[in-house]
């Protein structure tokens, strides 16, 4: 497992190409090979056994005609005239002898499968009629005294023998005549088989396949072949009514063997592998020369997939490798469609991202920095006011001028607000209290000509919002709405959610702005262009960087009658520990 | 973890799968054997004279085909013959070695040869040993075959020879049934006058059967069943039985065509009433003869005591010895024995009256009890001659040389000088 997780991509890749290609055909092919070859054998076999059969059945039927004719002949009573007869007229032992010769001759010429047929009597004369010569003294190749010997031992029942003493294989039926009356020995029957007629048919059960076709007595002795091979038949298992095996380690041949009852024989054939693997190994020939090229066609073109697949990751590993390096902005090129493509592709979209957000954020940053610099630049150092503050408020209580006091705590309390520089989140409740503190100051400016109402949702007063983002829009309000008025003037603040957004609403009743005003305003606010209402575009730009451009400003306003402005920001729970910069 | 065991296992699979390839790739030489176990039939080889228009044939076939329903894994190969072949070929099969492995045979001098040459198997250990198969024949039977302490045949089947006679015709011309050779030729005169013939006879082996009854009656069983006096020579009976057939044939109490008429047809001269009497046995009876028919010992002399052929017939069963000795056929061929002599295969044959069984039950039609009768008026019961007299010189010489005795061209004297040779 080891070697394989240390293998590159590369390796891997020829790795699993080699296992699930080449592997699967190797193991598929030598099955395929092996088993044809072994069922093209099964069959050979399966077949030479049926044929085998075929032939049993014929040796069979040739040897059950051959005794048929053998008791025929026991059935006959010429046989027994000649003979029981004690030859004293010879003129009558003529006529039977004649009689018998006749009867031999139409058993001969009736039957194909008979050579010659001869009865002994006890004297040793013969009664013959052969099938080539007519007349024949059998004795001379003849085994007489094997032959009566074993029809002896078979008590007048047929016994089959193949004789090599005397023949180079001649087959003999014999049999002991025993008179009827007296069931005394008198005389022998002996027929000799004809072999041709059944070698003939041997010869066209004869092929390419099957090469040969012997048959054997029990002795293995060859009875006859359709060649004149000589076959190693050691192997043949006497006790079993068939079998098969190979002829030597060579392996060429196959022999296929079964045993006959009737006669005791066997019939063998051998079948020859190469003919009969010959198609098989031909096929396979041009299966090899189709597949090799093909297999290397196929192997270079996986392996140039492989390739460029690598390749293609290797690109988006650069990237990555460039990304951690530094560089923010990386665009790789991988010409793909398929996943590794929209790996590439997301690769770019993300370091796109990555800029994007570091851009904002940086931009924020200066933003805030620009703020605060202009604060500074606008303000006298706000401990120093923050303290003399607290002098006065302390000499005026002492002096006995509470407005002055008051107005002092709500210019501290408002100087603290703008000093609170910690970056953090403030409540609503307290970005209220902070206006509320600033319009008392204003009050006493105004005279009383200003009245403020507030009309918040209690659950949103512990919401977390950027500091200071209500106090521009109320400063806007009494400048530009309330300041030029003789009239007392109105500012409501309400806060309320609706359908997921909170929207906070200042609204005046001051001078108003014509359409064209408000249009103009609008431009200046999204736009961002440097004037001097850093208020109104202040928030919005805060706004729309924290919250998202969905989010900001909308100002709403008719001449002489009002002018509201709309902070939509998202219902969102900000928690404490958050840090944002605002 | 899972990974790895995922990897693990799909290596040991394709290990399995190759191992699996390789294994059944090896060499093998292999082939389909379609030789199906079937069970091993065993074939009987059965005998009998009871084939083709024999009477008993058909039930013969019905008993077999019961046999192998029962028992299928015997087949009985019925190499049953009728006639004259049947005997022939039963004796050239035996001499070589050829023999059937059950067979039917009469008692006789051919089954003694048969026995002699120890062809025939010895059964008194089996059928003693099942009392229900021992006692399915009558005691009196197996004494009567006579074969010491051995039991070579099961006597299946009983046989009686006598006049059978046409009663309506007597009674019709007012004859007055034979009981002395006098008498017989009163009524051989009266038949020939009013155009019956008074004697369906022929002159083949089984028209003896009237020639077998004088020997029996003139003879009696001693002489009848030893036929030769201590000097070789043939017992007068024999002779004597000759010239009275001569004074028969010379007062025409043949059909005249009696040399050349078939057996069939000198049966049907009986049944159909064109003659009054038939010397036959029971094998004769047939629904074709009813209560018109009357049967009795052959007329010859009313002083004597009467006796009367009796005997085993073809239903005399065997088993061979080769058989016997073949442990593979002996069991199936006891069985088929045995089923063969027993009840239900009596049953069978009892559907026709031609058979007379051995078994001690009495018999309940009218000519198995005409033949009852007969039997027990007997004062001895007689092997039939043809038993006793070599098979070969009855039918090769006797038989053949019988229109010249009965012509006069032979003397019975002459026709027996050459049975010496036999």
């Amino acid at each position: 497992m080891g070697f394989y997780k240390r293998l590159n991509i590369r390796n891997k890749l020829l790795f699993m190409f080699i296992l699930q290609m080449l592997l699967p055909v190797a193991v598929l092919s030598v099955f395929l090979l092996r088993n044809v070859e072994n069922s093209m054998k099964s069959q050979a076999l399966t077949l030479s056994q049926d044929m085998l059969k075929i032939l049993e059945l014929r040796i069979t039927d040739f040897a059950d005609d051959t005794k048929s004719v053998s008791q025929d002949l026991l059935y006959d009573l010429e046989v027994y005239d000649v003979l029981n007869d004690d030859q004293s007229d010879k003129l009558t032992f003529y006529n039977n002898v004649n009689n018998l010769k006749n009867v031999l001759r139409t058993l001969t010429l009736s039957n194909k499968d008979i050579q010659a047929v001869s009865i002994f009597d006890l004297k040793g004369n013969n009664y013959t009629y052969e099938l080539s010569n007519g007349r024949l003294d059998l004795m001379e190749y003849l085994p007489y005294d094997t032959l009566l010997a074993l029809a002896r031992s078979a008590e007048g029942r047929p016994v089959w023998h193949v004789d090599f003493e005397k023949s180079q294989g001649n087959i003999y039926l014999t049999r002991i005549i025993n008179d009827i009356d007296t069931f005394n020995e008198v005389g022998l029957l002996v027929i000799q088989v004809n072999m041709a007629p059944m070698k003939n048919e041997y010869a066209n059960l004869q092929s390419e396949i099957f090469e040969e076709i012997y048959l054997l007595d029990p002795d293995k002795q060859l009875v006859f072949s359709s060649e004149d091979h000589v076959m190693n038949t050691e192997l043949i298992n006497f006790s079993e009514r068939s079998g098969v095996f190979y002829e030597d380690e060579s392996k060429e041949r196959m022999i296929s063997y079964r045993k006959i009852s009737n006669p005791d024989w066997y019939i063998v054939t051998a079948i020859s592998k190469s003919a009969l693997l010959d198609e098989v190994n031909r096929f396979t020939t041009i299966a090899f020369v189709i597949f090799i090229p093909l297999a290397i066609i196929l192997s270079l073109f996986t392996i140039f997939e492989g390739l460029h697949m690598v390749a293609s990751i290797n690109t988006i590993v650069s990237g990555m490798e460039e990304v951690s390096q530094g560089k923010k902005k990386v665009n790789i090129h991988v010409d793909r469609g398929d996943e590794i493509g929209y790996l590439a592709e997301s690769f770019n979209d993300m370091t796109t991202e990555i800029e994007n957000l570091v851009e904002n954020i940086y931009e924020e940053q200066l933003t805030r920095k620009e703020v605060e610099l202009k604060a500074l630049q606008a303000q006298i150092n706000p401990h120093f006011l923050y303290n003399t503050l607290e002098t006065i408020n302390w000499h005026a209580q002492l002096k006995g001028a509470p407005e002055i006091s008051h107005m002092v705590t709500a210019l501290s309390s408002i100087m603290e607000a703008t000093i609170g520089r910690d970056n953090k989140l403030i409540s609503l409740r307290d970005e209220l209290k902070y206006i509320e503190n600033y319009i008392s100051i204003m009050t006493y400016r105004y005279e009383g000509r200003l009245k403020f109402n507030k009309k918040v949702d209690p659950s949103l007063l512990n919401i977390k919002i950027p500091r200071l983002i209500l106090q521009p829009i109320v400063e806007n309000a009494i400048n530009h709405g309330i300041g030029q008025s003789a009239t007392k003037s109105e500012i409501n603040v309400t806060a309320e959610k609706d359908n997921g957004h909170i929207l906070i609403e200042i609204c005046d009743n001051g001078k108003g702005m014509s359409r064209v005003e408000l249009d103009k305003l609008m431009d200046k606010i999204n736009n961002n262009h440097e004037n001097k209402s850093i208020g109104l575009e202040n928030v919005n730009r805060r706004l729309k960087l924290f919250y998202g451009e969905d989010y900001g400003i909308r100002i709403y306003s008719e001449e002489n009658v009002f002018t509201k402005v709309v902070l939509d920001i998202p219902e969102k729970r900000l928690n404490e520990g958050d840090i944002y910069y605002v | 973890m899972k990974r790895q065991s995922i990897l693990t296992l799909s290596f040991t699979a394709i290990i399995i799968v190759i191992s699996l390839v390789i294994y059944s790739s090896t060499d093998r030489l292999e082939y389909e054997n379609y030789e199906t176990e079937k069970t091993e039939i065993i074939e009987v080889r059965f005998s009998s004279s009871w084939a083709g228009v024999d009477s008993k044939a058909e039930y013969l076939e019905t008993v077999i085909e019961a046999f192998e329903a029962e028992h299928p894994n015997i087949k009985i190969i019925d190499e049953s013959m009728y006639g004259e072949d049947f005997l022939f070929t039963l004796k050239a099969d035996f001499a070589s070695g050829n023999g059937p492995d059950v067979f039917g045979l009469w008692p006789g001098s051919d089954l003694e040869l048969l026995i002699d040459n120890q062809m025939v198997a010895d059964l008194s250990r089996v059928i003693k040993d099942d009392p229900s198969w021992y006692d399915n024949v009558d005691p009196n039977v197996f004494e009567f075959l006579d074969q010491g302490y051995q039991i070579y045949s099961i006597p299946f089947e009983i046989i009686y020879e006598g006049l059978y006679i046409n009663k309506d015709l007597f009674e019709e011309h007012n004859i007055k049934i034979p009981e002395n050779f006098n008498e017989l030729k009163d009524a051989i005169v009266v038949f020939n006058q009013v155009g019956i013939v008074p004697i369906a006879y022929n002159l083949t082996p089984e028209g003896s059967f009237i020639y077998q009854n004088m020997i029996v009656q003139l003879s009696g069983k001693y002489d009848t069943e030893n036929p030769f006096t201590s000097a070789g020579n043939i017992k007068s009976g024999y002779i004597e039985a000759m010239y009275l057939m001569q004074d028969l044939y010379q007062l025409d109490a043949f059909p005249e065509n009696a040399f050349t008429l078939d057996d069939a047809s000198r049966n049907e001269m009986f049944i159909q009433k064109e003659a009054a009497m038939i010397v036959q046995g029971s094998w004769f009876n047939s629904d074709r003869l009813d209560e018109s028919v009357d049967l009795i010992p052959f007329p010859i002399d009313d002083r004597k005591d009467v006796s009367i052929i009796y005997g085993i017939g073809n239903g005399n069963f065997h088993m061979s010895k080769s058989a016997f000795d073949n442990p593979e056929k002996r069991e199936s061929a006891l069985i088929f024995l045995k089923y063969l002599t027993s009840k239900a295969s009596r049953d069978v044959f009892e559907l026709t009256s031609s058979f007379v069984s051995s078994s001690p039950e009495l018999p309940d039609d009218y000519l198995r009890r005409l033949g009852m009768r007969l039997t027990h008026s007997a004062d001895e019961l007689v092997g039939p001659p043809d038993h006793y007299i070599n098979r070969n010189f009855w039918e090769s010489v006797l038989i053949k040389e019988f229109p010249n005795m009965l012509e006069g061209k032979i003397t019975p004297e002459e026709i027996f000088e050459t049975i010496g040779d036999y």
